[in-house]
């Protein structure tokens, strides 16, 4: 049992990293294309 | 002598013969949520009807929690479909300002590393002797996001819900009281006074887009997370898109108020003197203080790691906001802040890790059920 809670516990910490990173990496490219297809970033 | 048997049986069908000691050892439990909650104003808003409900169903034989009951429906109907816990989240999100986030996406990270101490309890939970679902339900209150710990439990461990929940709350409000030590003992006083830049202003586009692309992202990578992420999106997208007023209001107050006292009243109903009065709440109660105080630490520590590599230094008091207990984290971060730098104003700063963490939670709970359901 303890080995599997080991793997669960490293498996999720992972897909929360990654999960986080990926929206971190979207919300930034995002505002990326926003910005370089709006007028002043699209206020 | 036949009006003494009268009153005998009545005296039968009231509540006093089967009252014993334990009843009132929960009476004083709820007494002390709802003194909690007015005297000291931790979270009222669920500790009244929580500290409420659990004075209630510990009254003997009264006809509030068996099956089709008053409160038993609110449990079976509210809790156990899951309904309210997303609900909640629509609520939240529709509150929820995430710019700070989108300003500063990197905060996303602080709000990852914040959910350290859901799988420090969790493993510990396995060491106490609960099983890996249970554990499960125990880790995600470090998380401190009170309709994922619901959420979470109602799938995994529907007999803990109760015990877990309260956990949550009751820690959710003391965060003023255990983070700042943990956030103190980590950080150095030249730490503790970085200033941050301003955060640049955010487009009303960017925030209408925000979370069509968090749901995308969210929902193919952890797509159990989709009905907390769903809600928690939709109701963001009524407060940016700035044009369903109404259903905007109904979801900020009125609906998020019924559901509230719903929730209240089911996860109190949960507390009954048989199940409550065991060995195994303090265990959870310890648990979910170790899931806490780990949690503020993986934001602190990540901070002071992303710091070794940024030109421009985050202030890492603001990692402990990672937990997300919104906004009571964030002001944490900032009179912490304050105290070393008084012209030093960190809240807006610490709001980006603070609603990522509510969005780390919910990835946390459905990492959970992708792999325990």
């Amino acid at each position: 049992m303890v080995r599997e809670a080991l793997v669960v516990a490293g498996t999720g910490l992972l897909i929360v990293f990654l999960a986080l990173i990926i929206l971190s990496l979207s919300v930034k490219f995002m505002s990326f294309v926003i910005k370089s297809t709006t007028k002043k970033g699209g206020k | 002598m036949q009006l003494l048997h009268v009153l005998y049986d009545i005296y039968l069908k009231t509540g006093i013969p089967h009252l014993d000691y334990r009843y009132v050892i929960m009476w004083l439990i709820g007494c002390l949520f709802m003194y909690l909650a007015i005297k000291k104003d931790f979270e009222p808003l669920l500790l009244v009807p929580i500290g409420f409900s659990i004075f209630l169903v510990n009254m003997p034989i009264a006809p509030l929690t068996g099956p089709g009951q008053l409160i038993n429906l609110f449990f079976k109907y509210g809790l156990e479909t899951e309904i309210v816990p997303c609900v909640i989240f629509l609520g939240i999100g529709a509150l929820t300002d995430f710019g700070p986030m989108i300003a500063n996406p990197k905060t996303l990270l602080l709000g990852a590393a914040a959910q350290l101490g859901v799988y420090v309890a969790f493993f510990g939970s396995i060491f106490f002797g609960f099983t890996i679902k249970e554990a499960a339900s125990i880790g995600i209150i470090g998380g401190a996001d009170g309709p994922t710990t619901i959420y979470l439990a109602s799938a995994l461990a529907p007999h803990m819900m109760g015990m877990v929940a309260v956990a949550a709350y009751s820690y959710m409000s003391m965060v003023p009281l255990i983070q700042p030590p943990i956030m103190k003992l980590l950080t150095s006083e030249a730490e503790r006074k970085i200033r941050m830049k301003q955060l640049r202003p955010v487009s009303k586009i960017e925030k209408i887009i925000f979370p069509l692309v968090a749901t995308v992202v969210i929902c193919l990578l952890t797509p159990d997370a989709a009905p907390l992420i769903g809600l928690l999106m939709i109701g963001n997208l009524f407060r940016e898109c700035r044009v369903v007023d109404r259903l905007l209001k109904t979801a900020q107050n009125d609906l998020l108020n019924i559901v509230t006292i719903v929730l209240g009243l089911a996860v109190g109903s949960t507390m009954k003197a048989e199940v409550f009065l065991s060995p195994k709440p303090l265990f959870i109660f310890f648990l979910g203080l170790v899931a806490f105080a780990f949690s503020t630490a993986g934001g602190v520590v990540l901070a002071k790691i992303m710091n070794l590599f940024l030109k421009e230094k985050i202030n890492p008091l603001i990692g402990s906001a990672g937990v997300s207990a919104v906004p009571m984290a964030a002001r944490v971060s900032q009179k912490v802040g304050q105290e070393a730098d008084p012209k030093n104003f960190l809240l807006m700063h610490a709001m980006g890790p603070n609603v990522a963490g509510v969005i780390g939670t919910a990835v946390a709970a459905g990492a959970f059920l992708a792999m325990l359901k």
